[in-house]
């Protein structure tokens, strides 16, 4: 029996923010795969989970191919960094992907992230990073939208996946 | 009809405190193991991974790190276990989240990868690539602490399986 689960797929069929609402709670852990490229000249990229915005730590790596271009950084809102926009290369979307562990249970929630875009034709960005929100309630609904101007390209998409625990095939652990 | 990929093969939730987690009689059936950690610490101290329980230096790394203040990198080629990071225990509630692909964990022809995304929000990314020389399957993973810490109760590990 498979532990990955499609929960929901979606596709803009026009510019707007992604907003998926009543996740179910009935799975282990989330991870979401994501296709973005903002419509305006603004790169950022913002992903909100139970529509938190603030009081969030995320600490984060990112890189841009040169040495000089490492960075570290460290965000208290629902930033998460650059992504493809509007003077990238035609029809370029980035990627983003999450893994929130224990989602639907009464832990403070975590999630680590990975994000790949560029913000023209020869500059491209990944970053990686850890996110706590300050909540312990079941996350059910995900926002995923241009951080300063709220939408993303038509054609961007998500994929959500539950991943179910479980045992199989001898394997024991103590 | 598809084939399944992704597989449960195992998985603990801390009822209690505990200083060592072992996953044992690992089939050498898939292609690939996931293993996700999602815990917290009684105190400071370095999470030690292993297979099969070799403990001799075979364990080279690298590894890249952010803070959200700087970033720092470093290396070797003598570690004694998959991977040495830091895990502090500054609160009950800021937990660590350890992602781990381990690569053709079941080749008798070639040494192991695994390729670890870890971190927790008060203490920052990390990125880290290791190897683990050796031809032999991965039967065996222990996830330990360096010192006399223990993981807390309601830490969670599960494994899973990637079929080829």
């Amino acid at each position: 029996m498979s532990a990955l689960t499609v929960i929901n797929h979606t596709e803009l069929g026009s510019a707007s923010q992604i907003q998926i609402n009543s996740i179910s709670g009935a799975y282990t852990d989330l991870m979401i795969i994501a296709s973005l490229r903002n419509p305006t000249e603004n790169p950022f990229i913002g992903f909100r989970l139970n529509g938190i915005s603030s009081s969030i730590v995320l600490r984060a790596i990112s890189g841009d191919g040169s040495g000089s271009g490492l960075g570290s950084f460290t965000r208290s809102d629902d930033y998460i960094g650059s992504i493809m926009h509007a003077n990238a290369t035609a029809n370029a979307f980035g990627t983003f992907t999450a893994y929130v562990p224990n989602y639907s249970t009464s832990v403070n929630k975590t999630v680590s992230y990975e994000l790949f875009g560029a913000t023209a034709n020869t500059t491209c960005f990944q970053q990686a990073g850890i996110i706590a929100l300050p909540t312990t309630a079941a996350i059910t609904s995900l926002t995923i939208y241009n951080w300063a101007s709220t939408n993303v390209s038509q054609y961007s998409s998500i994929t959500i996946y539950g991943i179910t625990k479980g045992s199989s095939g001898g394997v024991t652990v103590s | 009809m598809p084939s399944a990929t992704y597989i449960a093969l195992a998985n603990i939730t801390l009822g209690g405190n505990d200083n060592e987690i072992v996953f044992s009689n690992i089939p050498a059936t898939y292609r690939d193991l996931v293993l996700v950690n999602n815990h917290l610490v009684t105190t400071n101290s370095n999470q030690i991974i292993r297979f099969n329980s070799d403990s001799g230096s075979n364990y080279p790394w690298v590894y890249l790190g952010a803070n959200g203040g700087g970033t720092s990198v470093s290396g070797t080629a003598t570690s004694t276990s998959l991977l040495v990071e830091a895990v502090a225990a500054s609160n009950t509630t800021d937990r660590m989240t350890t992602i781990i692909n381990i690569l053709d964990y079941s080749a008798t022809d070639k040494h192991k990868l695994a390729l670890t995304r870890s971190g927790r929000s008060g203490q920052g990314t990390d990125l880290i690539g290791c190897r683990w020389a050796s031809l032999n399957a991965v039967h065996t993973i222990s996830i330990s602490l360096n010192n006399s810490a223990s993981f807390t109760n309601g830490s969670t590990f599960c494994l899973y399986g990637i079929a080829s």
